[in-house]
Order: C-alpha cells, then structure tokens, then sequence
C-alpha cells in the first residue's frame, strides 16, 4: 500500500444535496435503490453503470492495477448483497463509498505482502512508465487527496460529480482537488508558469 | 493552472489536460456486469425480525398451552376408564358422608382406594370377596395411567391430533428460526462459493 502523507483533510459526509441537480441525481438514485428492493435486477445494472467509475477509482487509489477489477467486483457483490440493510436509499453512494474502502483494506490484510511489477520495465513503452510514475506520484499522497485527484484525473469526474457521488461536501472536494494539484505538480517537479 | 477546468471541465489547460491523457489508460473501461447470485437478497427491515420473533414466541406459547390442554383431557379420559359417572359419585359422597369416608393407600402402592362403609349397599352390588384380603366394604378403585395404557378410538384420536399439532408447530418454529439465522442465505453462498 502507499504510504501516504500525514492526512490533513478528513472526509465530512453530507446528506444534503449541494444544488437542485444534484438533488435530482440523488432522487434518482434512491429510486433506483428502491426499484432494486422490489426485485428489479435491471435497476441494480443501473446503479453499477452509474458509480463503477466512482468505485474504480477509489479502489485504484489503493490496490495495484492487477487487483482492482476483481476488488470492483468483489464491491458490487457485497453490496448486491447487504442492499437491503441500507436505511436511507438516498446516501447509497457514500454507503458505497464505505464498502469500497473496506474491501480495499480487507485486500491487504487477507493476502500477502507483493510488490507492483513495475510498468517501465525494459521493452516497455515510454508512455507507460510515463502514466506508472504519475499515478505512483498520486498514490503517495494522503487519502483525500489521492483520492480526489484519481477521480478527476483518471475517471474524469468534476467536483460536483465527485461530491455528489461519494457525500463529500463539495467545498471539501474543490479544496482537495486545488491542494492536491499543487502537491502532485511538486513531487512531478512541475513549475507554476507564471503569467 | 486553471481552477474552472481543474474544478469543472471549463475552458481549457495543457498541463491538466496532458495529465488526463497520460492517465487515460488507467481509466474504468464499462464491462459486463459482475456475476450476481441469480436469487434475489430478501428485503429486510429491522422491525421485521422482532415480528418475526414475537410470532414465533407467540405460536410457542400457543402450542405449549394447547398442549398442556389436550394432555389434560387425555389424562382426564384415562381416569374415567372405570366409568364416566364414577368422579361424580366420588364426588357427593365426599359432600353427604364426608366424615365416614378413610381414604387410605391400597396395599400395592400404585392405587388409592376409597372406602364408604355406610351407603353402598344401596347403591352397589353386594361387595365380592378378593383374593388379598381387602376391607369387606364398598371399594371403587381410581386407577392412575399406568403405561401400557388401551387408548379407546376417541383417545387415539386426539392422541393423534395433538401430535400433529405439535409437529407442525415444531415445523414452523424450525423455519422462522432458520428466517432469523439466513440459512438460505449461508447456502447460496456456498453454493456460489462451490461454483
């Protein structure tokens, strides 16, 4: 695992949706939580379809590459199956958010210690040890932030599908995100262009 | 750097960008859904296993008592296999001659012989002599249920009856405990464990 640095940003769960869209989102969610409840295997689909990017990237904010889809999977069938012991359909998205961090913990202390074959290795190309060392350079930092910034750079989400998705408030993402940016441009060595 | 496009996608910056696609190869590729248990999880809800619970107390009680009841009567119709009216006439001559009537144990232990010396010859056949020697008086014997025991076909009855009463309690009590255990469950994951 990573060691990450001290962690200085914590995690604040919030139930309440930042705007209207976002709450609609979190409606639909809940129906869709719902509609899995009375027995419709589509709706669950629906649901992975909507957070397994979410899911992804957190897991690859911890796991080596090799293992993160199986831990993704292993994530959507322990929710498949403790759905019904969610009381709120509406935070299914920081209650997955809970389940994925724990699988990914459990990871490491079910099997034994590895170490990542390394992705520049001879033969390999550039651009891979390139993207390796960038997402080694995300992974060293904090929790917080590595896992804002996977989420952004990696799964593409803004700050307010971040927010929306794991129940983080979404001044706590943006600061994340800024933060976190400035911490990974130093260890990349990247310098402010000054305008 | 630019913060509308690290925060929410507006406008444009290189360096960010230049990050995005270096990551991309990291990025969640949709796949097949993960493989589901083909049964759908129960909907459980808190309040639904203290239902449960008291149900199950409740037919306890109920069978427990229906038991006790028809145990009872069965005893009931064991000690009226001398004669139906003989509890009856027991019973006034202990309210007429209560101070003439010795009750006192027979000499084989196991029967409880009632002696009324005054008015039995008017009411009884003439006492018969016995081979061991009992008091020349009026005897009836309350014979207690010594097991082999004849049951009658009305007794077989609702000896009948109440074992089936109690199977299909006992029954019923076994599937609401294995309700509260998820034994269904524990088996579907074995045998999806198993495959």
């Amino acid at each position: 695992m990573p060691q990450g640095e001290a962690a200085t940003e914590t995690f604040v769960f919030s139930t309440k949706p930042a705007t209207a869209r976002a709450e609609a989102r979190c409606e639909q969610e809940a129906e869709l939580v719902e509609r899995f409840r009375a027995g419709d295997q589509e709706a669950f689909a629906d649901l992975y379809r909507q957070f397994a990017p979410m899911v992804h990237g957190i897991v690859l904010a911890r796991v080596p590459r090799d293992e993160v889809q199986d831990i993704v999977q292993e994530v959507f069938l322990a929710a498949y199956r403790n759905l019904h012991s969610l009381r709120d359909s509406r935070v299914f998205g920081p209650w997955l958010v809970k389940i994925t961090r724990n699988q990914a913990a459990e990871f490491y202390r079910s099997s034994k210690p590895t170490e990542e074959l390394p992705e520049h290795f001879p033969g390999g190309r550039r651009r891979d040890s390139e993207a390796a060392e960038v997402l080694r350079a995300i992974r060293s930092l904090s929790d917080s932030y590595r896992e804002t910034l996977i989420l952004r750079l990696v799964e593409g989400m803004t700050a307010k599908e971040i927010a929306a998705r794991t129940g983080m408030k979404p001044e706590s993402v943006r600061v994340n995100l800024h933060r976190g940016m400035q911490m990974l441009r130093e260890k990349l060595g990247i310098r402010e262009a000054r305008r | 750097m630019n913060k509308d496009y690290l925060l929410e996608k507006a406008g444009s910056d290189t360096e960010i960008e230049g990050l995005e696609n270096l990551l991309a190869a990291y990025r969640f590729e949709p796949g097949r859904l993960p493989m589901l248990p083909t049964k759908t999880p129960e909907v459980r809800r808190p309040w639904f296993r203290w239902l449960t619970f008291s149900f199950a107390a409740g037919a306890a009680a109920v069978a427990v008592f229906a038991g006790l009841l028809a145990y009872g009567r069965i005893e009931k119709l064991l000690l009226n296999v001398d004669g139906p009216a003989i509890s009856e006439n027991v019973t006034s001559v202990l309210a007429d001659r209560s101070n003439s009537i010795n009750m006192a144990p027979a000499a084989t232990g196991s029967e409880i012989v009632i002696t009324d010396p005054g008015s039995s010859r008017k009411t009884q056949p003439a006492p018969q002599r016995v081979a061991n020697k009992r008091p020349r008086a009026t005897t009836r014997t309350l014979a207690r249920a010594t097991p082999p025991v004849t049951l009658t076909k009305k007794e077989k009855y609702a000896y009948d009856q109440l074992m089936v009463a109690l199977y299909i309690t006992g029954t019923k009590l076994k599937v609401v405990q294995d309700t509260i255990d998820r034994v269904d469950d524990k088996k579907d994951e074995r045998a999806d464990n198993e495959k």
